[in-house]
C-alpha cells in the first residue's frame, strides 16, 4: 500500500500525461519492438510455434496496457518478452539468431519500461528525453556487442566450447567491476 | 523564505525488470552451460551483464537543497517561479523534483505537478514557473526528488521538508471589492454632521465666547471685515469650525508564539485571516490600521490608510510566521508611531500563551484601549480519550482562567469559534464570517460600562 501511495505521488491518474507525445511516440516504438520480436521468434519455426505466438501476443498486450493505462504491466510485460525467446534457442540451429533476440527482447523492455515511466506528472525535457534515447541505444549496442563476443567465443578454437565462454564472460565481469570500482574510487560521497 | 537545506538518507528502490533480467539471463546461462545449449547462454550473458553493470554503477547518493519562490512577494497575476536549488552527489543520470504545493498557485501548462526532470552533473538549479490562480499565502512545504541510475534500473527516492513561501496579493481591483461594503460591526466611525475638533473643514461662523484663539481664522476675518482696521474689535472675527476627528487608529495585535519547540502554531492561517477581515472592516471605514506581531520575529505595519496601507497589512498578516520563544515578550518599548496612545487595539490570538494575555493587560494597564479575540483552537486538537481527556479539561479551564484575568483587567473578550469557521469554510463559506460578530461584540462590550474596571 505504501509503495502504491508512493508511486501516485509521480503518476497521473485519470488525467492526461504531462508529455503525451513523447509518450505515444514511445509507445508505439515500444509496441513495434515487441511485434517484431514476437515475429521473429514465430519465424523461426520451431515446435510449440503457436503457443509461443499466443504467449508472444499476451505479451504485447501487456506492453500497450503498460504503455497506456497500467504502468505496473511493464513488469510482467517484460517477463513474457524475455522469456518468449528461450525455448526457441534450446535447438542448436538458431544458436546464431540469439545475438538478434537477445537484442529485440532488450529494446521492446527497456521502450516499455521507458513508456510507463514516461505516465509521469513531471514534463520531460529534450534533454531528458535525448538522454533515455541514448541510454536505450547504449543498452542495446551493449547487448549486441556482449552477445556477438559470447556467440563468437562458442566457435573459437583452442578452448573452445563451454570453456571459452565461461573465460569471456569472466574477463567482462572483471572488466565491468574494475570500471565501476574507479568510478566509485572518484565518488567525492565517499570521501 | 527558504529552509536550511536538509539532507536525508534515500529509499532505494529497484526497478522491476532488473530482477526479470536477473531471472532470465542467469537461467538461460545456466541452462546453456550446464546443458550444452550455446544459444541460450549466447541470449543470457547479455542479460546478465546488463544486471551487473546497472547494479556496479548505481551509488547511492546524498542530496540536499532549499527552495523558494522568486519573488516572495507578487500580485495575483504576476510572474512567479518557484527555484530549487542544491547539490546531489555523486553525480546521477536523472533527476525529478516534485513540489508538494498549497495556496493559490498552479503550475504552467499541462499536468498537475510542480515539478521538474533535470539532467545533471550534480548541482541542481532549476526554476518552474508557476502560476497564481488567487490571492494568499503559496507554500511549498515538501520536496518529493527521484533519482535515476542509467536505464532508471535502479532508483531513489527523498521527501525532503522544505519551507518556500510566497505572498500571492490581490490586484487593485479585487482588493477595493474586498473592502466593499463595510460591516455593519463597525459601522458609525466615517465623518458625521456634527461638529468638534478635528482637522476636516466643515464652515465659517462669527466668535462666541468660548472659542479658542487658535480657530480663529484670520485670513477670512480680514476680508469678511466691515470696517476698516483701526476701527475693527472682536466682532468681527470668524472662526473655523470642523468635522470631530472620527476615523480612528486600529492596530491588529497578532499572536505569534508557537505553541512548542519546532514552531507548531496550526491556528495561525486562522488568527491571520480573523485580523484580515478586522482589517478588511476597518481600512472600508477609512480607519487607519496597523499590524503588529508578537512573540515569533517580529512583524510591524505603523497605522495608515490607503491603498499602500492595505497592502502593506496585507503582507504583513500572510508573512506572518510563529516561532518558539522563551524570552519574556512584552510591548514596552514598542515605539509611539506603531501604537499610537489613542489606537484601539485589536488583539486576536488563542490565549495559549500566557505572556500574550499579560501582553494585553499591561496595555490596559497603560490607559490604551484593547479588546481581544479569543480563537477557540480545540477545532485542531484530535479526539481526546483517558488521560488526555482529562489533561484537555485542564488545559480548557487554564485558558477560562486567563480570559477571567484579561475580563478582570477591563479587556472585552470575544470568543471565536474556529471549529464552526472551518466548517464554514469547508462548506464553501468564508471561514471569516464569524469575526464581524466577535467584533460587533467587542464594540458592544466596550460601550457598556465596565464594572470591574473599578
Amino acid at each position: 500500500m505504501r509503495d502504491v501511495m508512493a508511486r501516485a505521488r509521480w503518476r497521473m491518474r485519470r488525467v492526461p500525461s504531462a508529455s503525451p507525445r513523447v509518450r505515444g511516440v514511445v509507445g508505439l516504438a515500444a509496441v513495434l519492438a515487441s511485434v517484431a520480436l514476437v515475429a521473429r521468434v514465430a519465424s523461426l519455426g520451431v515446435d510449440r510455434g503457436g503457443a509461443l505466438t499466443f504467449a508472444g501476443a499476451i505479451g504485447i498486450v501487456a506492453v500497450i496496457l503498460a504503455a497506456t493505462a497500467l504502468p505496473r504491466a511493464s513488469a510482467a510485460a517484460a517477463g513474457i518478452l524475455l522469456l518468449l525467446p528461450v525455448p526457441t534457442l534450446a535447438s542448436e540451429r538458431t544458436r546464431d539468431v540469439a545475438v538478434e533476440l537477445a537484442v529485440l527482447a532488450v529494446l521492446s523492455v527497456e521502450l516499455t519500461a521507458w513508456a510507463a515511466d514516461l505516465r509521469s506528472r513531471i514534463r520531460e525535457t529534450s534533454a531528458t528525453v535525448a538522454r533515455r534515447t541514448v541510454e536505450v541505444a547504449a543498452a542495446v549496442v551493449g547487448t549486441a556487442a556482449v552477445g556477438s563476443l559470447a556467440l563468437g567465443a562458442t566457435a573459437l578454437g583452442g578452448p573452445h566450447g563451454r570453456a571459452a565462454l565461461v573465460i569471456g564472460l569472466a574477463a567482462l565481469t572483471a572488466a565491468v567491476a574494475l570500471l565501476a570500482w574507479r568510478v566509485r574510487a572518484g565518488d567525492p560521497a565517499r570521501s | 523564505m527558504s529552509a536550511a537545506a536538509p539532507e536525508l538518507a534515500a529509499e532505494v528502490r529497484a526497478a522491476p525488470r532488473l530482477f526479470v533480467y536477473a531471472a532470465v539471463g542467469a537461467g538461460a546461462l545456466l541452462v546453456g552451460l550446464a546443458g550444452g545449449r550455446p544459444g541460450m547462454a549466447v541470449y543470457g550473458a547479455p542479460l546478465l551483464l546488463l544486471v551487473v553493470a546497472a547494479v556496479l554503477v548505481s551509488r547511492r547518493a546524498h542530496v540536499a537543497l532549499k527552495a523558494e519562490f522568486e519573488p516572495e512577494r507578487v500580485v495575483h497575476g504576476d510572474e512567479l517561479a518557484l527555484r530549487v536549488r542544491g547539490r546531489i552527489a555523486p553525480p546521477v543520470s536523472r533527476l525529478d523534483v516534485l513540489a508538494l504545493r498549497r495556496g493559490p498557485i498552479d503550475p504552467h501548462g499541462p499536468g498537475d505537478a510542480l515539478g521538474a526532470a533535470l539532467v545533471l552533473a550534480g548541482g541542481i538549479d532549476t526554476a518552474v514557473p508557476v502560476a497564481t490562480t488567487g490571492w494568499g499565502l503559496a507554500r511549498v512545504d515538501r520536496v518529493d526528488v527521484r533519482a535515476d541510475s542509467p536505464l532508471g534500473l535502479v532508483r531513489q527516492e527523498w521527501s525532503l521538508p522544505v519551507a518556500a513561501t510566497a505572498r500571492v496579493l490581490p490586484r487593485p481591483e479585487r482588493l477595493r471589492e474586498l473592502l466593499h461594503p463595510a460591516p455593519r460591526a463597525i459601522a458609525g466611525i466615517h465623518p458625521s454632521a456634527a461638529r468638534g475638533t478635528g482637522t476636516d473643514f466643515a464652515e465659517l461662523r462669527p466668535i462666541a465666547p468660548g472659542d479658542r484663539l487658535a480657530d480663529v481664522n484670520w485670513l477670512a476675518s480680514a476680508r469678511r471685515a466691515r470696517r476698516p482696521y483701526p476701527r475693527r474689535t472682536t466682532a468681527d472675527l470668524v472662526v473655523s469650525v470642523r468635522h470631530p476627528e472620527r476615523t480612528g487608529d486600529v492596530v491588529l495585535l497578532l499572536d505569534t508564539l508557537a505553541d512548542d519547540r519546532v514552531d507548531a502554531a496550526p491556528w495561525l492561517p486562522t488568527a491571520a485571516a480573523a485580523a484580515w477581515s478586522v482589517a478588511r472592516a476597518h481600512l472600508a471605514a477609512h480607519d487607519r490600521v496597523g499590524v503588529v506581531a508578537l512573540g515569533g520575529y517580529p512583524r510591524w505595519v505603523a497605522p495608515s490608510v490607503g491603498r499602500a496601507a492595505r497592502y502593506a497589512v496585507l503582507d504583513a498578516l500572510l508573512s506572518a510566521q510563529a516561532s518558539w520563544s522563551a524570552v519574556d515578550r512584552t510591548l514596552t518599548g514598542t515605539p509611539v508611531h506603531l501604537l499610537p496612545p489613542g489606537a484601539l487595539v485589536v488583539a486576536i490570538s488563542p490565549l495559549h500563551d500566557p505572556r500574550f494575555a499579560a501582553a494585553a493587560i499591561d496595555l490596559r494597564r497603560q490607559g490604551r484601549d484593547v479588546a481581544v479575540v479569543a480563537l477557540d483552537a480545540s477545532a485542531w486538537l484530535p479526539p481526546l480519550t483517558g488521560t488526555q481527556a482529562l489533561a484537555g479539561r485542564l488545559w480548557t479551564l487554564a485558558l477560562e482562567n486567563r480570559i477571567a484575568d484579561l475580563e478582570r483587567a477591563g479587556v472585552p473578550v470575544a470568543r471565536w469559534q474556529a471549529r464552526a469557521a472551518r466548517a464554514r469554510a469547508d462548506h464553501g463559506t468564508a471561514a471569516t464570517a464569524g469575526v464581524a460578530a466577535a467584533v460587533a461584540l467587542l464594540r458592544r462590550r466596550r460601550r457598556a460600562p465596565l464594572r470591574v474596571r473599578q
